[in-house]
């Protein structure tokens, strides 16, 4: 079944097509709750609030993206909680030494070894616990492009920010996490650290 | 000087990353691409920052996807009786809000002109204008002494005996006045009490000022009344002929400058000086004169009611609409 039709019988109450849509969008909706907050309660209470809000207000969607529809309220409401807990501000141990188990393919598959998978491990770390410096706008702009790989057209809708503010917070986003992660140096596994050779320019990213 | 060209590298630091960023991105126009192209060729620091860049964007999108810790469907047991919501509170909320505001205005804004000056002047004037008949028809006896006085010390306005160009006493409804005439004064009592100065007759009456004044009978006077202990009864039918001559006369008698409400005087040597009202008088006598309504035929003014009742509900709404918008009702 389409998305849109999930999404009318959602809005004439029907929890069960509506539960279709969070199944589809859940990983999603955790993961930048998850890279927001820094720590997997706050994440799973945020993503559950997102799609309680979301059927709630479903009424209220009026057509577009679905999906920037819904990441905009779990960006609302991560700002909210970070702005909650903003003064008792602290890494969590849990995301410090977290394994994460089922991320990614790579990681749970046997031929990996033990020693690249405590590679991937810390890096995942540094990378969180880079991202949990940034401001909060800055790392929801990052995280949503360079995480999850939205364009600049979408975050404007996820965000409802100007294009020239997403290139804007993004530079200087990417900019800081450049900093912190070379002021990683040791912590970061060899293979992954930033050197600052000078290749010739390889252009974009695609 | 040395800050112009400290800030103005900083901001051309910033703009080449943010054209860097969207280098790495794909987002810059091909004539935009090219000329920072050719800056990167001859550049080595800026392809440095170019290449760390490109690297931090590499890091961050091989960034596992983190598992979930469980299934963030919603229960239907709990959420299947919840129906989405179709009413839209915020908006609803806020349009009443602007209407209840507008009416405050407006409510507020036609009363100011008339509710400041004429109105409250003319009050009092009424009042007394129908004290005398309301008395008539309750046959209350007045007794007067050689002194009356105010019952309560009462706020200026409302102790306003009559101004100089008043036609008549004024005295607020609440007010209670205690007349009482002893014996040895009977004709200034009379003078007082508006029958006419020659009249030596025993039942002129005393009622018209009493009455004009909010005149409270009190229980010991009543009494020596009744005894024909010199006191003087009051008929309607007398109260209502010597109503103007009353008037008159207690303007003369009593009339002070508006602003000088707080005091009753200068009284003249022959008038009854004011006294305290004895608290000793039982509260039980006083009740049906206290009790009754005091402008049975003014009509009631409801614009401060209104004017507090739209002002509440204006801020009740305002409350409800941002409550509304916060729980994003």
């Amino acid at each position: 079944m389409d998305e849109s039709s999930l999404i009318q019988q959602a809005r004439r109450g029907d929890l069960q097509a509506f539960n279709s849509l969070v199944l589809h969008y859940q990983t999603l909706v955790y993961n930048l709750a998850y890279r927001m907050m820094g720590e997997r309660e706050s994440a799973a209470d945020a993503t559950q609030d997102t799609f309680i809000r979301a059927y709630k207000n479903i009424r209220r969607f009026q057509g577009g993206s679905f999906k920037a529809w819904l990441l905009r309220i779990a960006t609302n409401l991560c700002y909210d909680e970070l702005r909650r807990h903003q003064r008792q501000r602290q890494t969590s141990l849990e995301a410090l030494y977290v394994v994460e188990e089922d991320a990614n393919p790579a990681l749970t598959a046997q031929t990996e070894s033990p020693e690249s998978y405590a590679q991937r491990n810390e890096l995942a770390q540094a990378i969180q616990d880079c991202l949990n410096r940034l401001p909060p706008d800055q790392r929801m702009t990052a995280i949503l492009s360079d995480v999850q790989g939205y364009s600049y057209e979408e975050i404007t809708a996820i965000a409802r920010i100007s294009l020239g503010t997403v290139k804007s917070r993004l530079s200087r986003a990417r900019a800081r996490l450049r900093d912190c992660l070379r002021s990683k140096g040791e912590l970061i596994p060899g293979r992954y650290r930033l050197n600052s050779k000078t290749n010739e320019p390889t252009g974009t990213m695609d | 000087m040395f800050r112009w060209f400290s800030r103005d590298k900083t901001s051309s630091t910033e703009r080449d990353r943010e054209a860097l960023s969207a280098l790495i991105d794909g987002a810059l126009r091909p004539d935009e691409r090219a000329r920072l192209n050719a800056r990167l060729q001859q550049d080595a620091a800026l392809r440095a920052e170019h290449e760390m860049l490109l690297q931090t964007v590499r890091l961050l999108r091989s960034t596992p996807m983190a598992p979930l810790p469980r299934s963030f469907t919603l229960n239907p047991a709990v959420y299947a009786r919840v129906q989405p919501r179709s009413l839209h509170l915020y908006p609803a909320l806020r349009a009443a809000t602007v209407a209840a505001t507008l009416l405050f205005l407006v409510i507020t804004a036609g009363t100011l002109p008339s509710g400041v000056g004429p109105r409250a002047a003319q009050a009092p004037e009424s009042v007394a204008m129908e004290f005398a008949p309301q008395a008539a028809n309750d046959e209350q006896v007045v007794a007067v002494e050689t002194t009356f006085g105010l019952q309560a010390p009462e706020p200026a306005a409302e102790k306003a005996v009559a101004g100089p160009g008043a036609d008549t006493i004024h005295v607020p409804v609440t007010r209670q006045v205690e007349l009482a005439v002893a014996p040895e004064s009977e004709a200034v009592a009379r003078n007082v009490a508006g029958a006419p100065a020659e009249s030596s007759s025993p039942t002129s009456t005393a009622a018209p000022l009493p009455t004009a004044a909010a005149v409270a009978a009190a229980p010991p006077a009543a009494e020596a009344a009744d005894s024909g202990d010199g006191m003087l009864g009051a008929t309607a039918g007398d109260t209502m002929t010597a109503t103007a001559a009353a008037a008159e006369l207690a303007q003369q008698a009593y009339a002070v400058p508006t602003g000088t409400a707080e005091l009753i005087s200068p009284l003249p040597a022959t008038t009854p000086a004011l006294r305290p009202v004895d608290t000793t008088t039982p509260k039980e006598a006083l009740a049906p004169l206290m009790a009754e309504p005091a402008e049975p035929d003014q009509p009631v003014n409801w614009e401060p009611l209104a004017r507090w009742a739209t002002g509440m509900l204006a801020l009740l709404l305002l409350g409800g609409t941002l409550l509304a918008r916060r729980a994003g009702w």
